[in-house]
């Protein structure tokens, strides 16, 4: 996905001249907007709370988007409080990007699993979080945020993920974006984990089960309309994420339908208890959490057969 | 700056800073506010960034505050040069006041909110590159504190600010030897401060950081590498039983402390 947003930035269609400043990360990526514009590119080192700060000084002069760029945690922990204070509090449009949401980074390990992040930007109001999918989100939305004029969390996975979503989705910021249709229940999925609900839908529709996929590749402001289109019709509603259970897309979705007035409880699919025990790629981790397309189709089948 | 110029400018900030001190008092007496003695000890420095600034010649964009617990004395300051009203002086830290504790944006002049320590320069370095890759005039001038020194970022972004040349920065350090618990060099030493900046590639000076007419000799000057100007101070100064004193960090002078405090700023 990090070369869908590279190729975004240089867009001429989009009318902005965004800034991008990276903590030493980004090689054989981010190359192609450094040589072109130097002007509007700065590698600030191993430094990300100085980055962020320096960031949101740019910002604030030059009224433009400046991206900041590492992975995972070191974009949102480590310089947390620069992003509440010097970013979000006084609004200026620092879009913060992060690499390698969810297990992306597999063998490198914990210190560079992304599956807190979430949690921790959903604690300071109004910044929007968003979660693509694929490289056709992550273009759309980063051209979206080049000229949206404010701060924003742009989380992005490792591979350039491409999905094949029914022709007629597009990407709209704020809504949902089909990527599957179905009627006896819905999965809405953030990130490319979502991909993986799609996987699972087909196995569940050999079974019988027809279960439609969503992308919210907007986890802030959430599709609230959507999801009260879904309570109003009872449908039983998965919500599946590359992250910790508690603060990300499932939190989203029942504060969201607390704040609507509607009942739902969905089967929560996430990161419950984090298994470091053994090394291994996205895919192995992935099953040893019950995240994998096999696993997620069996969780799902499971809950949707329970009498009630 | 010719010598003529900064003696001129100088006198200025001498005025200002005497004003200042006084409003100071008054403004944390009033409001049973804390900082008294940091504002105290930085009263000079922002006269005479401000002085400066007032030129109005392009040569000052920013003036950014890191040590933002000094507020009280920013704000007399941007009063004392006009930018403020000086009856909105009354009003800081009560109730409904646009004046808080700590520099605070909405006050125009204020960049950057401040208040946690090691903002403030990377900020600030931000500002000044962005000007400097769009061939805009103006420098940034970050004032901060020493106790800031203790902050990463401070380091961070002194490396940064040397490797990309930002010649449009300056910092000024209110070296006044305390901090919150005891003086720095107890607390986690900082000596020798000068040559930590000057070997981070900064062009570095240490002056007396009561006197105005160095202090914008200092500042006006033109530089090609950042500049870091380390202002020797009294925390607490121009006020006796205040200076040097830990717990004047803390405490707002009563009543009869701010008579004798004022009596002896004639």
């Amino acid at each position: 996905m990090r070369n869908a947003f590279i190729q975004a930035l240089f867009d001429a269609s989009v009318p902005a001249h965004p800034w991008l400043v990276v903590g030493d990360l980004g090689w054989n990526a981010i190359e192609p907007f450094a040589e072109s514009h130097p002007e509007r590119f700065i590698n600030a080192g191993v430094s990300e709370q100085s980055m962020t700060s320096l960031a949101a000084g740019i910002a604030s002069h030059v009224g433009e988007a400046v991206f900041t760029y590492s992975i995972a945690n070191f974009t949102t922990f480590r310089c947390l409080e620069q992003i509440r204070n010097d970013v979000v509090h006084h609004w200026n449009p620092v879009v913060v990007v992060s690499l390698g949401a969810g297990f992306a980074y597999g063998t490198l390990g914990y210190t560079h699993f992304g599956i807190e992040d979430i949690a921790a930007i959903r604690a300071l109001p109004e910044m929007p979080i968003f979660s693509p999918c694929d490289a056709a989100e992550t273009a759309a939305l980063t051209r979206h945020l080049m000229v949206s004029r404010g701060p924003a969390y742009l989380r992005l996975g490792r591979a350039e993920e491409h999905s094949d979503p029914p022709a007629e989705a597009e990407v709209v910021p704020g809504r949902l974006r089909c990527l599957a249709r179905g009627e006896d229940a819905v999965i809405i999925g953030t990130g490319a984990i979502a991909l993986e609900g799609v996987r699972a839908s087909r196995l569940l529709r050999e079974q019988g089960i027809s279960v439609a996929v969503y992308s919210a590749h907007t986890v802030r402001p959430f599709d609230d309309a959507a999801l009260h289109d879904l309570g109003r019709r009872g449908v039983p509603v998965i919500t599946l994420e590359e992250h910790r259970l508690s603060g990300g897309l499932a939190s989203t979705v029942l504060e969201s339908a607390a704040a609507l007035g509607i009942s739902i409880a969905p089967l929560r699919l996430g990161i419950d208890r984090l298994d470091h025990t053994r090394a291994g790629s996205r895919a192995f981790l992935l099953k040893r959490h019950g995240l994998d397309a096999v696993s997620v189709a069996s969780r799902i089948h499971t809950w949707l057969r329970k009498p009630s | 700056m010719a010598d003529q110029a900064v003696e001129r400018v100088g006198r200025r900030a001498e005025g200002l800073a005497v004003q200042v001190r006084r409003d100071v008092l008054t403004m944390i007496s009033r409001a049973g506010a804390a900082h008294v003695a940091s504002a105290l000890s930085v009263a000079d420095v922002l006269a005479s960034a401000y002085a400066v600034a007032e030129q109005d010649d392009g040569r000052v964009a920013d003036v950014i505050l890191s040590k933002g617990h000094a507020g009280a004395a920013l704000y007399a300051t941007l009063a004392g040069v006009g930018i403020l009203q000086r009856e909105e002086l009354d009003t800081y830290c009560l109730d409904g006041s646009r004046l808080w504790g700590h520099a605070t944006t909405g006050v125009p002049g204020i960049v950057l909110s401040t208040g946690s320590l090691g903002h403030g320069l990377p900020f600030g370095l931000g500002r000044a590159i962005a000007r400097a890759r769009r061939g805009e005039p103006g420098e940034a001038i970050v004032v901060m504190s020493d106790g800031e020194m203790q902050e990463g970022t401070t380091w961070e972004s002194a490396l940064i600010a040397a490797h990309h040349r930002v010649g449009n920065l300056k910092v000024i350090v209110d070296r006044n030897l305390l901090q919150s618990l005891a003086s720095t060099e107890e607390t986690v030493g900082l000596e020798p401060l000068e040559d930590k900046w000057r070997s981070c590639g900064w062009e570095t000076s240490t002056i007396d950081g009561h006197d105005h007419v160095r202090l914008v000799a200092e500042i006006t000057r033109v530089c090609e590498r950042p500049a870091c100007i380390i202002a020797s101070t009294t925390k607490g100064k121009g006020v006796s039983f205040m200076e040097g004193r830990v717990e004047w960090h803390y405490r707002a002078p009563t009543g009869d402390q701010l008579d004798q405090a004022l009596a002896e700023l004639q």
